[in-house]
């Protein structure tokens, strides 16, 4: 190991140490804000620290360095971005910091990785080949795909899997029915039937993600029998029976 | 001219050639492409068809063959990497890092938005209790040892607590913190003890994919954060005894692991304790007081802290496991009530063709466990009596050439013994480290001896020629002696519509919904009856208990007959949940019930009459209901 890689490389610990400290930071409730705004910043100093330093304290342009430049401002920028998307669509701020500490950090390791499989005498941040990250960017490209792929089949099913609840106690309650989805990603209108005996009344409702349509149905007696029907989307009947 | 030659020795001196440069072109060995990259690119390839296959399945398209394709490519890969590629130290690292993270994310995807498993469920529970009450004096009314052992729950709370994430998608996280942890601590385990990346890749291959570890070690379960505890403190004790010269850091760390192990998981404990003072012991034994005093050293402070926490906090731990080994497919507990004078529905053969497993699955799965026999016994056998004559000097290698012997009793324990196929799988992940450790040894020694040159034909055999077969043949065995036999059973290997008594299959929203009714309209700590899926599952998410004993009883009698109303009243039966599938899909598992008397003679689902005998049941009332499940409830009978 050089005189080059002897001072830089400490200093990718350094970067590493810094961006998780930061990360373990905004875990803690008390200050995430702050430690929040401290990792959207902090993050092109860590991944400059990272990517080999200023070594004796000029700052050394190269290949990696200038691809961590480039990972730290476009996660920076898509901090900034996905904290105003997120927050306005209903997601809490701090998820979205977790997200971009997870990607800096794995910058961070990424970069020791690819600096270790490098020849002693250049480590530090020199020269890297730039198909020493392709790969990496390939492989979570092809990650992020498996990932996305699964959420939206799953998600997907889910969505459709519309439920109809019928819920009563005993003979005289009022019966109430539920309409919604398990894991509900939009609002869903549907058409809801139901049954109390002879009578058959339908409401349309509206299920949103938040909370299930309920409807108040009647009331109901020993022996009657209550038969729910959601359409529109799966049509899934419930059926209860008071025998009491 | 002389400038040119100049510079031609400048360029040779700052990149050294693997060949001198004066070779002709012809005559260079070409040198392989680095292993890291193609394993991390090939793997998330392979990871990104298998969440393919899984869609596929949940939509209904046949996706079997994709399914294998992306199992077998995971282990294909790191074929290439110990094979034809070249790995250095550090890109082991890597690849073991990504070994970990696919493995682990091939579990995830099954279903990345609920938990699969009945047991995580369980532990669900004791977190959510613990949340609540900031007490540890909480109980589970499920899996009652579980609050004994809180030390996965307590994580799982600090992360939901710091983040306000849900507790799934905490348990998600730190679970695969575990996984990838506990994967690179097998690779460091095994490079220490043989001394070379390649062979300690096999050896961390072979554990990765054994037959439980992907899944079933994987769940949010205690074993899952034990095993990666017990490995750290596995991991302490080796470098304590082969490298002493970090003084008290790695005897601390294999103390501070040991004793978070014996907080978290009872079984994982006691083997990691065992192992601990056998090693110990033989070091004694072999006269190497050095290493014997390090190896007490982390030795006794463990086994007598797993001790003192198993007979002053984990007091049921004797009883439930005396349980879980005597129980499984018993009939004696049902067996009184069939004399009690209610008519069973018993004749529900015949109706319906048995459901079929695909043959290849079952072949895949009998081949997969010999194929793990043959690979550990070619290691002992050819190794092994050459390993324990060094004992004295290698104590740790010599216990653990033993012990990966247990790998050929549990094959013989889960073709024999009655419910020995949970007994086995659970404790296969204990002697699936000794199991690696003698492959990646005898895999080093082989390799060595090609690096030798000793003998020309295995040279050819060992990365020789352009397909090296040694690697591709043990990357198969690997792959069906683990893969295919393990986790999740043939019927639940992909994601698709709930189906009755198919575990990772039996979970599905409705179910989730019910259980959820249940927890805010019923009262807790009822006895629930119901399938055993079902049952166990409500009672799990609602703090309910599963009444055992009667349930067969109840769901096979014919008609709901004063008698049935007796025997549910005694066992003190509140709710039922019924599923309104197993009127027409027999059990994929074999049984419905915990003491299921016609276990392994379904033919069908049950008769339509005996589910629907519940809506005419004098007292009885259904009171909940989805479309597929319902609840009824008892307690009018009274």
């Amino acid at each position: 190991m050089n005189e080059h890689s002897r001072r830089a490389f400490p200093m990718r610990w350094v970067g590493l140490a810094v961006t998780l400290a930061i990360g373990a930071c905004t875990l803690m409730p008390f200050c995430r804000v702050v430690a929040g705004v401290a990792l959207v910043l902090c993050v092109p100093g860590a991944s400059l620290a990272a990517a080999g330093g200023p070594p004796g304290g000029r700052l050394r342009v190269n290949l990696w360095a200038a691809g961590a430049v480039v990972v730290a401002v476009s996660v920076s920028v898509n901090a900034v971005v996905a904290l105003a998307v997120g927050v306005a669509a209903g997601f809490q701020p701090t998820r979205v910091l977790i997200v971009v500490g997870g990607v800096s950090v794995a910058a961070q390791v990424v970069g020791l990785v690819t600096d270790r499989q490098r020849p002693p005498e250049r480590r530090g941040g020199e020269g890297l080949p730039r198909a020493a990250w392709r790969p990496w960017a390939i492989a979570c490209v092809l990650l992020s795909g498996a990932v996305a792929v699964s959420l939206v089949s799953a998600g997907a099913l889910r969505q459709r899997e519309a439920v109809v609840e019928v819920a009563a106690r005993r003979s005289g309650d009022e019966v109430v029915v539920a309409v919604g989805s398990t894991s509900c990603t939009r609002g869903q209108t549907q058409r809801l039937t139901v049954a109390i005996g002879g009578r058959t009344s339908s409401w349309r409702v509206h299920a949103s993600c938040a909370r299930w349509a309920q409807v108040l149905v009647g009331r109901v007696h020993a022996g009657e029998q209550v038969r729910a029907v959601a359409e529109q989307r799966d049509r899934v009947p419930a059926t209860v029976v008071l025998a009491g | 001219m002389v400038e040119k030659q100049t510079l031609t020795h400048h360029t040779t001196k700052r990149l050294p050639l693997p060949f001198p440069a004066s070779h002709p072109k012809h005559l260079r060995r070409r040198v392989p492409p680095a292993a890291l990259p193609i394993v991390v690119i090939g793997q998330s390839l392979f990871l990104l068809l298998l969440a393919i296959a899984y869609a596929l399945a949940r939509s209904g398209y046949p996706a079997r063959p994709l399914y294998w394709v992306g199992e077998c490519g995971l282990v294909a890969v790191l074929v290439a990497a110990v094979g034809p590629l070249r790995l250095g130290e550090d890109a082991a690292y890597g690849v073991a890092f990504s070994t970990g993270l696919t493995s682990y994310l091939a579990m995830v995807l099954y279903d990345p938005f609920s938990f699969t498993f009945l047991d995580e469920y369980q532990h669900l529970q004791t977190a959510t209790a613990l949340l609540r009450s900031h007490s540890f004096a909480v109980g589970n009314t499920v899996l009652q040892v579980s609050p004994e052992y809180p030390g996965l729950e307590i994580n799982a709370d600090l992360v939901h607590r710091a983040t306000g994430l849900s507790l799934v998608t905490c348990a998600y996280v730190t679970d695969g913190i575990y996984h990838v942890v506990a994967v690179l601590l097998v690779y460091a385990i095994c490079r220490q003890l043989v001394g070379d990346a390649p062979a300690a890749v096999v050896g961390m291959a072979v554990f990765t994919f054994s037959p439980q570890f992907q899944f079933v070690d994987s769940y949010f379960t205690y074993s899952c954060l034990a095993i990666t505890l017990g490995l750290a403190a596995l991991y302490g004790t080796v470098m304590s005894a082969t490298s002493p010269r970090r003084g008290w850091w790695w005897p601390a760390v294999g103390i501070l692991c040991g004793v978070g192990c014996a907080v978290t998981h009872h079984v994982t404990s006691f083997a990691v304790a065992a192992l601990f003072v056998l090693v110990a012991a033989v070091a004694t034994l072999g006269g190497a007081w050095s290493q014997a005093r390090r190896l007490w050293t982390v030795a006794l402070p463990v086994a007598a802290f797993t001790l003192v926490w198993t007979v002053v906090v984990g007091t049921r731990t004797i009883a439930y496991l005396r349980s879980g080994i005597g129980g499984g497919g018993g009939v004696s507990s049902a067996a009184p009530h069939f004399a009690a004078g209610i008519p069973l529905d018993l004749p529900v053969v015949g109706r319906a063709p048995a459901p079929s497993s695909p043959a290849g699955d079952v072949v895949l799965e009998l081949v997969g466990y010999a194929a793990l026999a043959v690979l550990v016994a070619w290691a002992e056998l050819t190794g092994g009596r050459v390993w324990l004559r060094r004992w004295r000097r290698e104590p740790i290698a010599a216990v653990l050439t033993v012990s990966a012997l247990a790998v050929l009793g549990l094959g013989a324990v889960r073709e024999a013994v009655l419910g020995g196929s949970e007994l086995a799988s659970r404790t296969f992940v204990y002697v699936m480290l000794p199991a690696a450790f003698v492959v990646a040894r005898r895999y080093e020694e082989v390799r060595s001896r090609r690096v030798a040159g000793a003998t020309a034909r295995r040279s050819s055999w060992f990365g020789g020629g352009t397909v090296p077969l040694a690697p591709v043949a043990l990357g198969l065995v690997i792959w069906s002696g683990t893969l295919a036999a393990g986790w999740p059973a043939w019927y639940a290997r992909l994601p698709g519509p709930a189906e009755p008594a198919a575990w990772d299959r039996s979970v599905d929203p409705a179910l989730l919904a019910c259980a959820r009714w249940v927890a805010t309209h019923e009262p807790r700590d009822q006895y629930i009856a119901g399938d055993q899926l079902s049952a166990e599952i409500v009672a799990a998410v609602a703090r309910e208990r599963v009444s055992l004993g009667a349930t067969p009883t109840i769901f096979l009698a014919r008609r709901a007959t004063p008698a049935l109303g007796q025997l549910a009243r005694s066992y003190g039966i509140d709710l039922i949940i019924v599923d309104a599938a197993i009127d027409s899909r027999a059990p994929l598992d074999g049984s419905y019930f915990a003491d299921d008397p016609l276990s392994g003679r379904y033919r069908s689902g049950l008769p339509a009459a005996d589910i629907r005998k519940f809506q005419h049941w004098p007292g009885a009332s259904v009171v909940y209901s989805n479309g597929r499940y319902s609840v009824v409830d008892l307690r009018g009978n009274r």
